[in-house]
């Protein structure tokens, strides 16, 4: 027991994301850029090549089967080209993201490949249920996928913290949500920090919208159809063993959300079927095997 | 040799003694091992749905995927290295009720119901069956005992098929 009331956590907490990186030039310039259809690519190519290392990666990103080019493409500049704006910065997100959670997070108990693996999961998944359910903004679905637990990166020392606190209410088995026991023990849980993140970054408001009221989209002041995928292809991935660490299974679910959107058992058991291959491409790009 | 690790969808077969098979995080999949005393075979399948009619061209790539698919083809790879489905010791677990309450995540449930199904229909029978509830489970089949271990919940259970026989 740490003693410390959930306040003075929420303090450090608010600092740590205030403190945290800011984003790689290259998706920042292409969040600057994400209305303008003037975009320069080739000035864009060069923002990704000072990044050491990142290209080679970005090409295997957008060769993947997530990025769905129709032949392989050999340079940044061809690729951009070939994207449009909106699936360019989904690009450059998964790239800055993925390599960001290639870490341990002992608080919440998740190894590198485990916290790479939900996060593409939860995208893929969120991208292919916006298809089947005609959401038509289907690259900000992948991106808020991809984004829904950032939270847990700034959050982690906190969880580590206060984890015997955490696993003594996790064990009452009230039913109670992992993120409403985090904000209690804490004084904030993952969804409001990995938000809270996204607006220091400026990021489009619809996509912190999302990340704040994934676990508990019922309680959204505005109905958002994404939010609900991301839910749903959240909770697929806790029911398939994808990325389940401290927190177990301990979700809600939110039914209104979920009867409005209208997916059936055959929905998800499909995507499931669909998403692994896709996850472990992606897994390959970031977590080097040894 | 030593650990092979049977990941999401795969299937492992085993005629070393040395090995040990283990799958990981099985929520509402299905992980089966099957065990040959006398033969020493095994091996083992981590299955995340229930159906491969669900998609064929999946099935084809990765027939661990599904229960029917996944069950058919681990016991055709291992009768090819020698193992008798009437002597064959099987163990299962997993099918967690992940997220009680709504119907859309019967997955789990619906595993299990084919997996029996599938014995029935083959006249076999398992060993042991460690389903339902709502925690993720790891299991692990020993090559050199034939011994099941199945840890959840921060708890390991070791059964021993010598023992369910003679009770």
């Amino acid at each position: 027991m740490t003693g410390k009331p959930a306040s003075s956590h929420k303090q450090s907490i608010e600092k740590a994301i205030r403190e945290f990186p800011g984003l790689p030039p290259m998706s920042s310039f292409a969040l600057q850029h994400l209305n303008d259809p003037e975009v320069n690519y080739k000035e864009l190519a060069e923002t990704v090549r000072y990044d050491p290392g990142v290209t080679a990666d970005v090409l295997k990103l957008a060769n993947s089967a997530s990025f769905g080019l129709p032949r392989e493409v050999k340079s940044l500049q061809h690729a951009f080209a070939m994207m449009g704006m909106r699936r360019i910065f989904k690009l450059l997100m998964a790239n800055t993201a993925l390599r960001w959670m290639n870490v341990d997070l002992p608080g919440y108990e998740l190894d590198p490949q485990s916290f790479v693996r939900h996060s593409a999961w939860v995208a893929i998944a969120a991208e292919h249920l916006a298809e089947r359910i005609g959401e038509p903004d289907t690259d900000t679905c992948f991106t808020c996928g991809l984004l829904h637990d950032l939270g847990k990166l700034p959050m982690d020392p906190f969880v580590h913290e206060c984890k015997n606190e955490l696993q003594t209410e996790l064990n009452t088995e009230n039913g109670e949500s992992f993120d409403d026991v985090e904000e209690k023990v804490i004084g904030m849980n993952h969804s409001q920090a990995g938000a809270m993140l996204l607006e220091n970054w400026q990021l489009p408001e619809r996509i912190a919208t999302v990340v704040r009221w994934h676990h508990d989209p019922d309680q959204a002041p505005k109905p958002d159809p994404i939010t609900g995928l991301v839910h749903m292809a959240d909770l697929l991935a806790y029911a398939e063993g994808i990325g389940a660490g401290l927190e177990g299974t301990h979700y809600r679910f939110a039914e209104k959300t979920m009867e409005a959107i209208g997916l059936t058992q055959g929905h998800l058991e499909y995507a499931a079927s669909q998403t692994l291959d896709r996850m472990n491409e992606l897994t390959r790009i970031f977590v080097k095997q040894p | 040799m030593g650990q092979i690790i049977v990941d999401i969808a795969e299937i492992q077969v085993s005629q070393n003694a040395s090995d040990t098979l283990v799958t990981y995080s099985l929520g509402s999949c299905i992980g089966v091992a099957f065990y040959d005393p006398f033969a020493s075979v095994g091996g083992m399948i981590h299955c995340m749905l229930p159906r491969a009619k669900l998609d064929m061209q999946k099935a084809k790539e990765h027939p661990g995927m599904f229960v029917d698919t996944g069950m058919f083809t681990a016991l055709t790879k291992l009768t090819r290295l020698g193992l008798k489905k009437s002597r064959c010791i099987v163990y299962a677990a997993g099918c967690a009720r992940v997220l009680h309450g709504p119907t859309l995540f019967r997955i789990g449930e619906r595993n299990q119901a084919l997996f029996q199904a599938f014995l029935k229909k083959n006249n076999m029978r398992t060993a042991v069956e460690d389903f339902g509830g709502e925690a993720s489970r790891t299991v692990w089949l020993d090559m050199s005992t034939g011994c099941f271990t199945v840890r959840s919940k921060g708890e390991k259970t070791v059964y021993d098929w010598q023992a369910s026989f003679l009770s």
